[in-house]
């Protein structure tokens, strides 16, 4: 029965605890009696510049495709007599993704077949790798902009990676009285990467999540789009009291494809279960979807319905041996990730955590700014990294795409001007406008344009006492009292000598007018 | 490869033999056509004249209907496949054209490849060309149509598919020469599959030659077969034609008590025998065969569903689930349903018997590789009695026919290559067959002892009573 169908029935037959659900956020009530595990399956797609073909197939693995059922080869439409063979892209991915996550890696795995029937799936049965994965344990360092939440150090236990084939898509909405089925996407390679029940908190989830994207894309796993469906995110939970050592009944939620959805479902999903225990009825184990619509997690099937997926070894693989050389190769190659990037602006620059983690979160930030930084003083980096995330991104259209275009050393030339007080901050943001405008170099435009600060206290002086001649109400209200007007002051100087350095200007002014 | 071969002699040739099989009784043949065929033709004559002849220049071969040959319908013996036409081409049938091999028809088999009497096909059964006090008999199964179409004289030779003996039974009953190779020598990419760890194209023909004329024509590494192995082919033909090296070959064989009198040591072609018992390996081939086989074959045909080729069902259905219920219960016949759900008996419940099925397998395996220590080769019968009749096959249990497979699946198991030789009559003059295995690898071994018993035998001399 399509999804679309199932989903249907239970929105008629009304699940009617959910229907009178409390949409906000997780309730005081609950949590203070109650705590929640969850466990996550995240599905990646294999594709992008280091792997163009499916998993099993050398169709072109594409979501850009708009044509249906163009990209296909006989084993992706399930013809009589196809044949899967490996492409080993998808396995150099999966290495990658294991290096990073810091898990073993089984040289030898195997690949099995998983039944079921369903219209995406053309040959009845999915490939997978059930009893000798490509990867065994690891962990996920979690952190997020908050330096506060990092610090705590939290850690998620990856259970497994292994292999598999992406499915078909379903169209219901093309067609008034038939559901369409595009196989372009049936056949492409998904890493499927398992964690143990330890997420404790949505907030960790979320960050977790994040995290994972983060590493996933700067190991050169995938760009991890969610919007694409290039990840995907089954969540488990289950919920307890608070003292209560054993876990509670786990509900599965398939197939949430972004971080709000993820939210929305697991806090829903939360209300849900401890509203069941509370009125004393039990948690059933199922399978269930997200609404987007209505707010509210649906059942798939039950665990009566539950499938038996009879795993047998697909034989027309042989097992998938790993050469040493072929692992070392990707270990060389691999970047710092974003967790040890962060890290490492921390200690060696000293720059805040929140830059650092938003400059370690992207493979061009990063790269970008590690050219920036090179033979800089932690000063000029902390500078550097303000003015990066806070400015320069703001004038990029796309900061991710732009940057490259951008000539990083004149962002080293505004951080060292800045450093040494040499131009004001008003000067800087005008300077960097021109250099992304294409201008020329920011020293020189500086010097050009006598933005180069003015310290020198005897021509501040003269301004001073000329503006203070000028405004002789001003100053006398200002001696009465109004000490904001204060900025007034600072205003019209400024008009007169531009770049004279505020912190003289300001101490000059307060001098010069006796308070 | 004469000079007399000329695209004159191809052409007469093949319009002779499409005669022939216009006017076939046995229903060996379930697709001809004859433009289809006449382009192979005039390929040939456009070829020969700027090119010498190819390994298999005019040679009319038979294909089974279990290979995609590019638009041709391919049915496999089954309703659910009703209309599919083949968009793409098998290697082995891609390779064969290319050897110059002339295409007339596709033949008759048993559903899905699932059979030893080719009377589960849609197309209706496949006699065998010999008849038994004029009563009609089976050709056996699942390859009948190659078998009994080479038998008749109505082609060169017959592609099949040979997963628990099907070239090398229904060769025994018809009276030719047919087998397989080492599983993984010949290419299984486009041929609807079975049993995916014992699938194998095997060929059917009048001599072991010519038998091995053909394997040489298509085996080989295919990159669309991951099971192919990246080595140079064996060269079979000049290890049949040069059989001085013979005499040092070890022959074992086995007496499987058949009462069927061939089995002198010492006396098969001047080669070294020596009588062996293999009972105790035996015991176990056929259950362990259909332990695995229907589980894989379960596996495999999960993607016959209507819904992007073949027969869809016409039936008002309630559900998705309803839909494929209908489609594949109309779809495929009795037999197949019949292994489907034994194949899910075999997978469900975490597999337990599916596992114990392939350990089984491994023991085999081993059993056999003792034996290989001290013996080249193993000679046993093909089957244990001659042909059928079609009462017969209606009225015999299910557990009766597959027994019946005791002495060709052993070599499926451990895939080896195995070759059935015809060796005489028995008591009602109907056809026998010799079979001879050998380790993977042993091809041109196994085929070099197929030679020389072919030619120290009398088709035509009764062997047993």
């Amino acid at each position: 029965m399509s999804e679309y169908v199932m989903m249907e029935q239970a929105r008629r037959c009304g699940d009617d605890a959910a229907k009178t659900a409390n949409h906000s956020p997780v309730s005081c009530l609950f949590s203070s009696k109650y705590r929640i595990t969850m466990g996550v399956e995240v599905h990646v797609q294999a594709l992008g510049g280091d792997c163009k073909a499916k998993v099993f197939s050398y169709a072109a693995a594409d979501n850009n495709e708009l044509t249906p059922n163009k990209n296909i080869s006989p084993i992706d439409y399930g013809l009589p007599g196809a044949l899967p063979v490996m492409n080993i892209a998808v396995a150099r991915l999966a290495v990658r993704a294991a290096l990073a996550l810091g898990c073993d890696i089984n040289r030898t795995s195997r690949f099995d077949n998983k039944h079921y029937f369903y219209v995406d799936l053309p040959c009845g049965r999915q490939t997978t790798q059930f009893y000798q994965p490509i990867a065994l344990g690891g962990c996920v360092p979690v952190v997020s902009e908050s330096e506060e939440y990092s610090r705590k150090g939290t850690k998620v236990q990856i259970n497994r990676i292994h292999i598999e084939q992406d499915a078909g898509k379903s169209l219901h909405d093309i067609y008034p009285d038939c559901t369409a089925v595009d196989y372009n996407r049936a056949g492409i390679g998904l890493l499927e990467i398992v964690t143990e029940p330890c997420i404790n908190s949505i907030e960790d989830l979320v960050a977790f999540v994040k995290s994972l994207r983060a590493i996933l894309r700067r190991a050169r796993v995938s760009e991890c789009n969610m919007e694409r469906g290039e990840m995907r995110v089954d969540l488990s939970i289950s919920v307890r009291k608070h003292d209560q050592e054993a876990l509670g009944t786990r509900v599965e939620i398939k197939n949430l494809n972004s971080i709000n959805t993820i939210i929305k479902a697991a806090e829903y999903e939360f209300n849900r279960q401890c509203r069941l225990v509370e009125s004393g009825k039990q948690v059933v184990q199922e399978t269930r979807l997200f609404s987007v619509a209505e707010g509210a997690t649906q059942v798939m099937r039950t665990k009566e319905d539950a499938l038996d997926y009879m795993y047998i070894p697909e034989s027309n693989l042989p097992s998938l041996e790993l050469s040493e050389e072929f692992i070392e190769r990707e270990r060389r190659e691999m970047q710092p990730l974003p967790h040890q990037a962060c890290s490492e602006l921390v200690k060696k620059y000293g720059i805040g955590w929140s830059n650092a983690y938003t400059i370690a979160s992207e493979p061009e930030y990063f790269e970008f700014f590690a050219k920036v930084v090179a033979g800089m003083t932690e000063t000029q980096a902390q500078v550097a990294a303000k003015w990066m995330i806070g400015d320069l991104f703001g004038l990029l259209d796309q900061p991710k795409h732009d940057l490259a275009k951008f000539n990083y050393k004149w962002l080293v030339e505004i951080a060292e001007l800045l450093d040494a007080n040499q131009v004001s901050g008003k000067s800087a943001k005008e300077l960097l406008r021109r250099a992304v405008e294409g201008d020329r170099s920011p020293r020189t435009v500086a010097k050009e344009c006598g933005m180069e600060q003015v310290f020198d206290t005897d021509q501040i002086a003269t301004v001073v006492d000329r503006v203070l001649a000028e405004n002789p109400k001003e100053v006398e209200r200002y001696r009465s009292g109004e000490l904001k007007l204060l900025g007034f002051f600072v205003g019209q100087s400024m008009k007169q000598i531009s770049s004279a350095n505020p912190g003289v200007l300001t101490k000059t002014l307060k001098e010069k007018l006796g308070i | 490869m004469s000079s007399s071969l000329t695209p004159e002699w191809i052409r007469q040739n093949t319009i002779a033999t499409l005669s022939a099989i216009c006017k076939d009784k046995l229903n060996a043949f379930v697709w001809v056509d004859r433009d289809f065929t006449m382009q192979f033709v005039e390929g040939a004559e456009k070829y020969l004249k700027q090119n010498k002849p190819r390994l298999l220049e005019g040679w009319t071969i038979g294909i089974k209907d279990l290979f995609n040959v590019k638009e041709t319908p391919l049915q496999a013996g089954a309703k659910i496949l009703e209309g599919y036409v083949s968009p793409y081409e098998s290697t082995v049938t891609e390779r064969l054209w290319s050897s110059g091999a002339i295409f007339v028809g596709k033949q008759n088999l048993d559903a899905f490849g699932m059979g030893s009497t080719t009377t589960s096909s849609v197309h209706g059964p496949t006699l065998n060309p010999y008849t038994k006090n004029g009563e009609s008999l089976s050709a056996g199964g699942s390859s009948g149509g190659g078998a009994a179409a080479v038998a008749a004289g109505l082609c060169r030779a017959s592609i099949g598919t040979d997963t628990g003996g099907s070239c090398r039974q229904p060769a025994a009953w018809t009276g030719v020469v047919g087998g397989k190779l080492t599983f993984g020598v010949g290419s299984r990419y486009g041929i609807v599959a079975h049993g995916s760890s014992f699938d194998c194209p095997g060929v059917m023909a009048q001599s072991v030659l010519d038998l091995a004329t053909v394997f040489q024509a298509f085996i080989g590494f295919d990159k669309y077969d991951a099971q192919t192995y990246n080595q140079p082919a064996p060269d079979l033909i000049s290890a049949v034609k040069d059989l001085g090296k013979v005499a040092d070959i070890k022959v074992a064989i086995a007496d499987v008590g058949t009462g069927i009198d061939l089995y002198q040591p010492g006396k098969i072609a001047g080669l070294s025998t020596r009588a062996v018992d293999i009972s105790h390996i035996l015991e176990y081939v056929v259950e362990t065969y259909y332990i695995l086989t229907t589980a894989e074959a379960a596996s495999n045909l999960a993607r016959y569903d209507g819904l992007r080729y073949g027969r869809r069902t016409t039936r008002p259905f309630s559900s998705l689930h309803d839909d494929y219920c209908k489609t594949r219960s109309e779809g495929f016949p009795d037999e197949v349903q019949r292994r489907i759900m034994t194949g899910i008996s075999m997978m469900s419940d975490g597999g337990k018997l599916y596992h114990r099925g392939s350990q089984i397998r491994q023991w085999i395996a081993d059993q056999m590789d003792e034996l290989w220590k001290q013996y080249d080769v193993l000679v046993i019968p093909t089957t244990t009695r001659s042909a059928m009749t079609m009462y017969e096959t209606k009225h015999a249990s299910c557990p009766e026919i597959y027994n019946s497979d005791r002495c060709t699946t052993l070599a499926s198991l451990v895939g080896s290559p195995a070759v059935s030789v015809p060796i005489g009559l028995d008591g009602d003059g109907l056809p026998l067959g010799m079979q001879v295995i050998g380790p993977p690898f042993a091809d041109c071994k196994v085929l070099q002892v197929a030679a020389m018993i072919e030619q120290g035998v009398d088709r035509s001399a009764k062997v047993c009573s």
